[in-house]
């Protein structure tokens, strides 16, 4: 036998052998590289640019104007001074007072995102309460009362209109989506919805590209949308729209590394829930690990420990329930900005 | 040439065609029709069926090269025959795509005469189907080309192309002149319009079988003028058998001279005559003349 | 080789299903009940006498509904040769019948072109059913049910009156606004081109300017007829909308359905056409205050649910596994030796994301063997055992002919050639008396318990003969309803060119060989209130008085089952109104839900349900209190 073919044969084997060695390690290094698979963020970000600067002082302005009863300090400025008045009319039971200096209070700081989220949800727990009250009183058309009707949308589109921001376009957006959570319909839903990530959408498009309260709402709007919705080819979007907003925020935070524990754990969360959407349950799941391992406090854990329990079968259903709830918890609705600062 | 390598170890030779082999042509042809067909030509065959026609007759014909021949062997003949067979074969029972590749591959082993097949295997495959599978195998319809005329311009460009590079563009030309021969009797005879009588040839069935199955070197006579009437002969016959309504007459008629091949193989060598010219054995005794004898 | 031949062809044959067996028996009684009616088929120009047998064997139709409001169902049936009357069977109560096709003005004659199609619908919101008669070659008609058993024809006031080649209908309300629109899906085009003059002229095979009329390919026809939605503007009149709502493409339609596919409240459609893909349109009511329907398109932009094999016959819809979604069942060709492809679909619904609406649909029907149905035309989902499981009857049989000589060679030749070359009837060759999977026996596919208890996939027999049905005329239409009241569904065929057959269901009967007395039925006949509608937002939204689309799901101990009303489904199909439901041994009802188009929800817990069984029961919308018979 001539022993020459004996050399060649065993290079390629060898070499064969390697090639396939490095092609299951990339596959591999990909499996789990791609579980991470967050955009790019530019290097200029900033905390400004992303909107989560002063987040502290933001606490401490929320803290003074829900509390009447503390002392008085002069450190705040007039406009702040008046919401705290005029939340303290509100709980007084002056609602149209109330309103009137909440209104007034924005009107002269149009910018200031406490501001404006208190008078939000200050708004929501009055047409809330409203819609209970004739619920029980059997009204089956209920109308607001001059002071809430069309409110909170008509007052910050107006505020939008004179002072044009993406602060104000922000609470506009928010605002639709206040509207969609205190109405049950579909029906109803579904247009607050396009209203809201059209203003969101030229926020992004316009320059804030890395705005996180924008691409967060936005990103939620999307993730919000129940799966058996069927939107006009021109309105509709692709699976993975909730993920790519999202995952942007979070890659945001982790490129400036702020945002706490908590807060970052939230968004994870959501990142699952927005794969599962796009029909990638393996990342989906890595994802939420992320969560558990990011806070262990319970209302970060338990809402994980719930997602696993969820088999692939029934896993869309679930999530669509889980969604339902989240929306339908009206105590802390999912609008409410004030946990980025908490 | 194929490469062989021979370990000293090992008892097997490893066959690596080279890529000339007419053979790998003819895998990336179709390789591209199936792909095409899936993706653009709405030819809605069943990946799955696609996929298991391809496993059994790949691992069969490995299997059976290393136990029968001690090769260990790229499968290209086998693929040709599974996706020859998986974009013509069509039935609900996904069973049919295990048997029938099997049934091709091992024509090719054990329908053998003097060390060599003679049937093409996706032919033998689809009448063996067609015959006895109790209805459930059809031809494919399917959707030709997605129903547009320029596509079939298209692939018969490219598949006469393919005939050169496998000389068998003779064979080809005898078989399709053939055809339209016979299209020209059969309207003669009633049958049908011009439209309905050439439409075939506009479709897949027809281009798959001219241009993969027809040429096969094994199923054919190997010289110029034998193929020439051969082809012409298929095409006869072929005609006949459409005139009276039978189905799937082209693959019949294919499969019915191949089945005869070893015969007029034998009758050459008794006479000593080339393989061509057994025709003219028949021929000229059909008029009455003894054949001329020529030295081989 | 012998022996690799042999062991595939013993592999390969078909087995004797395995005793499965389920309790149900049908008797025909079509001249016994007075409703007899033998179809007189088309006949078109003699330019198309080459395959005349083909182009004239649609048009035998039934449509069942109560016409006359005194609780029994009654049938109106189509006949199209020129000159013939279709006829309308008045139900006297007990399943017997008489014709008063006479009496009431609806037989529409035929002068000039044929019926094909008819359905039953409160167009006028006044508590009465008209009816809508669609033709080949003739304006539509639109009867106004007078109230008194007679009809008067409105159809040009209303607008409805298309001269088209329509062979299928339906009555929705897309928009939920209270009013029964209409959707007609049409087969021929109603225009061609003049080959003198090069000019678009209208359509008529009776007096053809050409004979290039055909589909133009078998596998991507888009030259076949436009599809029109009639939406109701509640003054007598209907508007166009077709285009506006996105019905565009022009496929060989021969049955609509409409129903909520998706759960999301807005009813949806699918369109099975022949010769090219299925349509299938999700209404986007939930996301646009002026709602249109959205095609569904794979990402490789092909229209349509999946794998279709393109010679869609039917449409019918239910909840085949009882999870709450809609199912669709779609007749195609199933024929050994010569085409063997899927056959029928039975497409289920499952989760799906990344698909609009959120649901994707898996032909299941070969694995739950109800894929061979033959040549297939109507085929209905109905319980007709009352066990709680949907079964599925189908009808069969192309053209009857002599059974030696065939037509399959000249359709698979055609089949194989690229576009444009079967246009022209001419060049197809001539069927003379030829069959063309004639002599079909129909195909009842019971549903049985699956004996997985995990499984997610229901399982069927195929039972016609030994049910009792075993005519080989060439079915089309099926009206299932419970025509002589005895809590059972029964069945009428329309045959094409043949006499009906009515299949009176002999289930329940303690003589019958089936022995099922302890399953018992709720059938509901559920009135809604247009003038009650509900506020969403900027919308009214309002159930029609014929509530289609409202949905019921009753919850038993053993499941759930849901139904939803329609507006007639299935190919020349119209079943009776009411729903029906039916439960086996053993199984208690804990609650009855009834979801009205409007919006309202009304819950009626198990006392109440419970009161419901065995009877037919009448819920007027937003009444708590129900009237049962």
């Amino acid at each position: 036998m001539n022993p020459q073919p004996k050399r060649p044969f065993r290079i390629s084997l060898l070499a064969g052998l390697g090639v396939a060695a490095l092609a299951m390690t990339a596959v591999f290094a990909w499996s789990r590289v791609g579980l991470l698979d967050l955009p790019s963020i530019s290097r200029d970000v900033t905390l400004e640019k992303s909107g989560l600067v002063d987040l502290s002082t933001m606490h401490d302005i929320d803290a003074y104007i829900h509390n009447a009863s503390d002392d008085d300090s002069a450190t705040y400025s007039a406009s702040i001074k008046l919401m705290r008045e005029g939340i303290a009319e509100i709980r007084q039971g002056h609602q149209a007072e109330g309103v009137a200096m909440m209104e007034q209070s924005l009107s002269d700081d149009p910018d200031n995102m406490v501001l404006a989220n208190a008078y939000r949800m200050e708004i929501f727990q009055l047409q809330r309460s409203f819609l209970l009250s004739a619920q029980l009183a059997g009204i089956l058309t209920p109308e607001f009362p001059d002071y809430l009707h069309g409110k909170p949308i008509t007052f910050l589109e107006h505020i939008q209109t004179q002072h044009d921001s993406r602060e104000t376009k922000l609470q506009l957006a928010l605002a639709w989506v206040d509207h969609m959570l205190l109405f049950p319909a579909l029906e109803i839903k579904a247009p607050s919805s396009v209203e809201s990530v059209m203003l969101l959408t030229e926020i992004i498009e316009q320059g804030d590209g890395e705005y996180v309260p924008a691409l967060f709402a936005r990103g939620l709007n999307y993730l919000h949308r129940p799966a058996r919705l069927v939107w006009p080819e021109s309105k509709k979007m692709p699976p993975d729209a909730a993920a790519q907003d999202i995952g942007r925020c979070i890659a945001i935070g982790r490129t400036l590394g702020t945002g706490s524990k908590r807060l970052q754990a939230t968004l994870a969360i959501s990142l699952g829930d927005a794969y599962v959407k796009a029909g990638r349950l393996g990342v989906a799941r890595s994802w939420w690990q992320i969560a558990q391992n990011l806070s262990h406090e319970d209302d970060i854990q338990l809402p994980v420990r719930r997602r696993y329990s969820w088999g692939d079968e029934e896993i869309i259903d679930r999530l669509e329930e889980e969604l339902d709830r989240a929306r339908a918890a009206m105590d802390q609705p999912m609008t409410d900005l004030a946990m980025m600062w908490n | 040439m194929d490469k062989t390598i021979q370990s000293a170890r090992s008892p097997f030779r490893i066959i690596i065609p080279s890529w000339r082999d007419p053979r790998v042509m003819m895998s990336v042809a179709l390789t591209l029709w199936t792909v095409l067909g899936q993706t653009t030509f709405y030819f809605n065959r069943d990946l799955f069926q696609l996929g298991l026609a391809v496993g059994v007759a790949c691992l069969l014909d490995m299997v059976l090269a290393g136990v029968v021949m001690r090769q260990l062997i790229l499968p290209l003949s086998a693929y040709q025959t599974a996706l020859s067979i998986g974009l013509l074969l069509e039935s609900y029972d996904w069973r049919l795509f295990v048997i029938a590749p099997a049934w091709g591959v091992l024509s090719k082993y054990l329908i053998r005469n003097s060390k060599q097949h003679f049937f093409n295997p996706s032919n033998f495959a689809l009448v063996m189907a067609l015959l006895f599978t109790h209805g459930r195998a059809t031809i494919a319809p399917g959707s030709q080309w997605g129903a547009d005329y320029r596509v079939s311009v298209v692939i018969a460009v490219i598949g006469l192309v393919m005939m050169v590079r496998v000389k068998r563009l003779g064979l080809v030309f005898a078989w399709v002149g053939g055809y339209v021969f016979m299209s020209m009797l059969r309207m003669a005879g009633g049958q049908g319009g011009a439209v309905f009588t050439l439409g075939p040839m506009t479709g897949a069935e027809f281009a798959l079988f001219t241009f993969s199955m027809l040429p096969d070197p094994k199923a054919s006579p190997p010289t110029a003028r034998g193929r020439l009437w051969w082809g012409f002969s298929i095409a006869v016959m072929d005609g006949v058998m459409r005139y009276y309504e039978m189905r799937y007459s082209m693959f019949y008629a294919l499969f019915i001279h191949t089945a005869i091949l070893p015969i007029m193989r034998w009758v050459a060598e008794k006479a000593g005559l080339q393989e061509a010219d057994p025709w003219k054995l028949v021929t000229l005794s059909i008029f009455g003349r003894r054949p001329v004898q020529t030295n081989s | 080789m012998t022996i690799a031949l042999a062991a595939g062809y013993v592999w390969l044959s078909p087995r004797a299903e395995k005793g499965r067996f389920v309790e149900v028996s049908f008797v025909e009684k079509a001249g016994d009940a007075g409703c007899l009616n033998v179809h007189s088929m088309v006949r078109l120009s003699d330019l198309f006498e080459n395959i005349m047998p083909w182009l004239s064997s649609v048009g035998a139709a039934v449509a069942a509904g109560d016409y006359n409001g005194d609780g029994a169902t009654d049938l109106y049936v189509t006949n199209s040769g020129r000159g013939e009357s279709n006829r309308l069977f008045r139900n006297r109560g007990d399943g017997t019948f008489e014709d008063v096709t006479d009496h009431a003005g609806v037989g529409c004659g035929n002068p000039e072109g044929a019926s094909m199609h008819a359905i039953w619908g409160d167009v006028d919101n006044d508590g009465d059913l008209d009816l809508y008669v669609v033709k080949w070659a003739e304006p539509n008609t639109l009867f106004e049910n007078r109230g008194d058993g007679t009809f008067a024809d409105i159809s040009s006031r209303a607008g409805v009156d298309a001269w088209a080649y329509g062979n299928a209908a339906t009555f929705l309300d897309y928009d939920r606004d209270g009013l029964l629109d209409i959707l007609v899906g049409n087969y021929f085009a109603d225009r061609v081109t003049d080959e003198s003059t090069g000019a678009l002229v209208r359509n008529n095979l009776w007096k053809p300017v050409t004979t290039r009329v055909m589909h133009e390919t078998f596998t991507h026809a888009d030259n076949g007829g436009r599809n029109i939605l009639y939406r109701n503007l509640g003054d007598g009149r209907f508007e166009d909308v077709s285009e506006k709502i996105g019905l565009t493409f022009t496929g060989w339609t021969l049955s609509v359905g409409s129903g909520d596919l998706n759960n999301d409240g807005w009813p949806d459609l699918y369109l099975a056409n022949d010769f090219g893909p299925d349509e299938y349109y999700l209404n986007t009511g939930a996301t646009e205050s002026t709602p249109r329907f959205r095609l569904v398109v794979d990402p490789q932009g092909h229209p349509g649910i999946g794998h279709d094999w393109w010679k869609g016959m039917n449409v019918d819809m239910g909840d085949v596994n009882n999870d709450g979604y809609l199912d669709i069942y779609v007749t195609n060709i199933l024929e050994r030796r010569y085409k063997t492809d899927e056959g029928n679909m039975l497409w289920l619904s499952r989760v799906d994301p990344l698909s609009p609406g959120g649901r994707g649909y898996s032909n299941i029907a070969q694995l739950v063997g109800t894929h061979d149905g033959g040549w297939g035309w109507g085929g209905k989902f109905a319980d007709f055992n009352n066990d709680g499981l949907l079964d599925i009857y189908t009808v069969n049989g192309f053209v009857t002919g002599d059974a030696s000589h065939n037509y399959w060679y000249a359709i698979q030749e055609m089949v194989t050639q690229t576009k444009n070359q079967t246009a022209d009837a001419a060049d197809w060759p001539v069927m003379g008396k030829r069959d063309l999977s004639g002599y079909e026996r129909g195909r009842l596919f019971m549903q049985v318990e699956s004996q997985d208890e995990n499984a997610t996939t229901p399982a069927f027999v195929e039972m016609a003969e030994r049910a009792g049905i075993g005519d080989l005329y060439n079915g089309r239409g099926i009206a299932v309803g419970d025509f002589n009241l005895d809590g059972w569904l029964d069945m009428y065929v329309a045959n094409q060119g043949a006499p009906s057959c009515y299949y009176v269901n002999s289930s329940g009967k303690p003589s019958a060989k089936a022995k099922l007395h302890d399953h018992t039925f709720i059938s509901l006949d559920l009135v809604g209130r247009p003038n009650q509608p509900m506020s969403v937002g900027s919308r009214l939204l309002a159930s029609t008085r014929d509530a289609v689309g409202a949905r019921v799901t009753v919850i038993t101990n053993a499941g759930k089952q849901m139904r939803e009303v329609q507006g007639g489904m299935g190919f020349s199909s119209q079943s009776e109104h009411a729903v029906h439901f039916g439960f086996g041994k053993n199984v208690t009802v804990q609650s009855l839900r009834v979801q009205w188009p409007s919006g309202r929800v009304q819950n009626f817990d198990a006392p109440k349900a419970e009161k419901m069984r065995n009877s037919r029961v009448r819920i007027v919308e937003g009444d708590d209190k129900f009237t049962t018979s």
